[in-house]
């Protein structure tokens, strides 16, 4: 009985064609929301594990910041405006990250400003990315060279004039086949010697490394960036297990060499690996929960469409299920056939829905992938059950008024509505 | 026994605080292998007192017995399972379904009756052929001429075994042959059985019938 009732829906179905496609537009484009989330969501989730994969747990950063007042996320948005106004904090010294290395829990650590310059080497010019560094930042960030090495704290302090070059940069000066080691790079018409070629890394922190020119941080302040303050510090803790006593003492130190009394007005933030995590983490969920809230939209309004062109087929075929009462089929059998019917309408447009999702999900990881980034196309059985199953229900929960409706219509009047 | 028992039915409509009287007091005993015809001019309430009969449309008042049983207290479950094993009906207008073969629109009360793929096959061909339209079960109504049409809702009418079969005007859309061809085919199914309660203003069709009861203005003469 179940199947010869199902065949009817079927057939219902296959005599408008065009409007049982239609119908399904709303759950197509929620249930391809749905599935581009789950599947760019892990995408993303992957993306940014690898990109960080480098940050490990001892490690804390210490950044500037401009001081204010108000809760923390607050504080960094201002911050970020301040500094796209032209604000900049100078307070930060070498000296302090001198002075910080001298905590107890304190294995190495490293400051850091970044720049941009112009490099040439004979007729060859390359605009790059600076990366003024500490010497430690080699073992810190665990860097790995295809030719000699990286600079020391001894020629960082004797403002030697070297560099380490990433291998895009090596590349576009020297050629791809070359050995630039011992060779003058100019930049800011002084001449600098490169002493290391950094392993091709593609992009981390959402940068491409291999456009990055390493120079060493005091002799970049004197005599590259013109500046002598330092926009912050990476620290390598010993145990991480006293990171919140390791962040006070940092807080305490960097406020009595700056002269801060109000920790308000601090003029720098420490962040661990759990604060990059959270911000990662509020970002994701956010762009999550948006567009879920989307799909839900357009799976509410997709549902609704169902069950419009379910009313509409009711009264259609309203002399169909007076004949069918009329010879005896139970309520039950016609309320069944029709909500079935709205089921199959709502799975229909799941499937394409989720064809399409997937189909979006996988250029958007092509796409990265074609610009370095290590996106990978992330598509599981659970996905397509779980969006497969929305649809299912959305096609029994609006498709049951409309049954209801043809299944309590009164055999005889219905017949005479033909 | 009486197969149909009506006590003092009536059925009335509402328009408002007007009540209009389709039947009335109606008190009626049918016996298994019956021939009827129900007689009328139209208006005369007699297709209501065959869609009660029927278990189509419920009573306003008075009570129904069916083979002793007080059907005015059933369930809309229980009065499907009824008209689907216990009554045959054909229409005037005949009621196939357009986008289904002969065959299959036969078929239709048998899918109800949960009756398995291969046997409703069979049935149904055996009814298509008593009727004698054994060479069209892969035709669709509209390949079909009235006459054939009707012959097809019979033979849907038949399939589940029923007990009584009504027929609501089953010659009123059709030429004289015709319905001479299916009032023949009427009063075999009686011979071997079958109680028939036909609904018709028409005295050539009537005359087929063994007991003919007359309603004028909603009261049996």
């Amino acid at each position: 009985m179940i199947k010869q009732i199902s065949k009817m829906s079927m057939n219902a179905l296959k005599e408008n064609p065009v409007r049982s496609i239609l119908t399904t537009l709303g759950i197509i484009i929620g249930t391809a929301i749905v599935i581009i989330v789950l599947s760019v969501g892990a995408g993303i989730k992957t993306l940014i594990l690898d990109q960080i994969t480098s940050l490990t747990p001892e490690l804390l950063y210490v950044e500037i910041r401009v001081p204010s007042s108000g809760t923390r996320f607050e504080k960094e948005s201002h911050t970020a405006q301040s500094l796209g106004a032209g604000v900049q904090i100078t307070t930060m010294k070498i000296k302090d990250v001198e002075d910080v290395l001298k905590l107890q829990n304190i294995e190495s650590g490293y400051g850091m400003a970044i720049g941009q310059s112009k490099f040439t080497h004979g007729s060859n010019e390359e605009t790059a990315m600076i990366f003024a560094v500490g010497s430690e930042y080699k073992d810190v960030e665990g860097l790995k060279f295809s030719n000699g090495g990286f600079f020391t704290d001894r020629e960082d302090k004797a403002l030697e004039q070297v560099i380490v070059i990433g291998s895009t940069v090596k590349e576009r000066l020297f050629g791809q086949n070359s050995n630039p080691i011992g060779q003058k790079v100019k930049v800011n018409k002084q001449s600098f010697e490169v002493i290391g070629v950094v392993e091709e890394m593609g992009t981390r922190y959402f940068l491409n490394m291999d456009e990055i020119v390493y120079i060493p941080i005091q002799t970049a302040q004197k005599k590259v960036l013109g500046i002598n303050y330092i926009q912050a510090m990476a620290l390598k803790m010993k145990d991480k297990n006293y990171m919140e006593v390791t962040v006070e003492q940092i807080e305490k130190l960097l406020r009595k060499n700056h002269n801060i009394k109000d920790p308000e007005k601090d003029d720098f933030v420490v962040r661990t690996l759990d604060d990059s995590m959270e911000i990662i983490d509020t970002v994701t969920n956010g762009i999550s929960i948006l567009l879920f809230l989307l799909a839900a939209i357009s799976l509410v309004v997709g549902g609704v469409g169902i069950m419009n062109v379910m009313y509409v087929s009711v009264t259609e075929r309203t002399h169909e299920i007076g004949l069918k009462k009329a010879v005896g089929a139970a309520p039950a059998a016609i309320k069944f056939q029709f909500i079935f019917e709205a089921v199959l309408i709502s799975l229909l447009g799941g499937i394409l829905g989720v064809l399409l999702g997937a189909g979006i999900s996988w250029l958007v990881s092509f796409i990265a992938n074609l610009v370095n980034f290590e996106w990978p196309f992330v598509i599981s059985s659970f996905m397509i059950i779980f969006a497969l199953s929305i649809s299912v229900i959305l096609g029994i929960t609006f498709g049951y008024a409309p049954a209801q409706k043809a299944a309590s219509l009164n055999p005889i009047d219905a017949l005479k509505s033909a | 026994m009486a197969l149909i028992e009506l006590k003092n039915v009536c059925k009335s409509y509402y328009s408002g605080s007007l009540e209009t009287k389709a039947v009335c007091s109606a008190n009626l005993k049918i016996k298994s292998g019956e021939f009827i015809a129900i007689m009328g001019p139209s208006g005369s309430g007699k297709s209501t007192l065959m869609n009660i009969m029927g278990f189509l449309d419920v009573p306003t008042r008075g009570r129904y017995y069916f083979e002793n049983k007080k059907v005015t207290s059933f369930d809309e479950d229980s009065l499907a399972e009824i008209r689907n094993k216990k009554v045959g009906f054909v229409f005037q207008f005949f009621y196939l379904l357009p986008r289904m073969t002969a065959l299959d629109n036969v078929k239709i009360p048998m899918i109800y009756a949960d009756v398995k793929d291969k046997e409703q096959d069979k049935r149904a061909r055996k009814a298509l052929k008593q009727v004698g339209l054994g060479h069209r079960m892969k035709n669709r109504p509209n390949e079909l001429s009235g006459g054939e049409q009707q012959r097809v809702a019979i033979a849907r009418a038949l399939t589940n075994n029923p007990k009584i079969i009504f027929a609501d005007e089953p010659t009123g859309n059709l030429d004289s042959v015709s319905a001479k061809e299916i009032m023949k085919i009427f009063e075999k199914l009686n011979k071997e059985g079958k109680t028939i309660i036909l609904v018709t203003h028409d005295s050539k069709t009537a005359s087929y019938a063994k007991r003919k009861i007359r309603l004028k203005d909603g009261l049996i003469q």
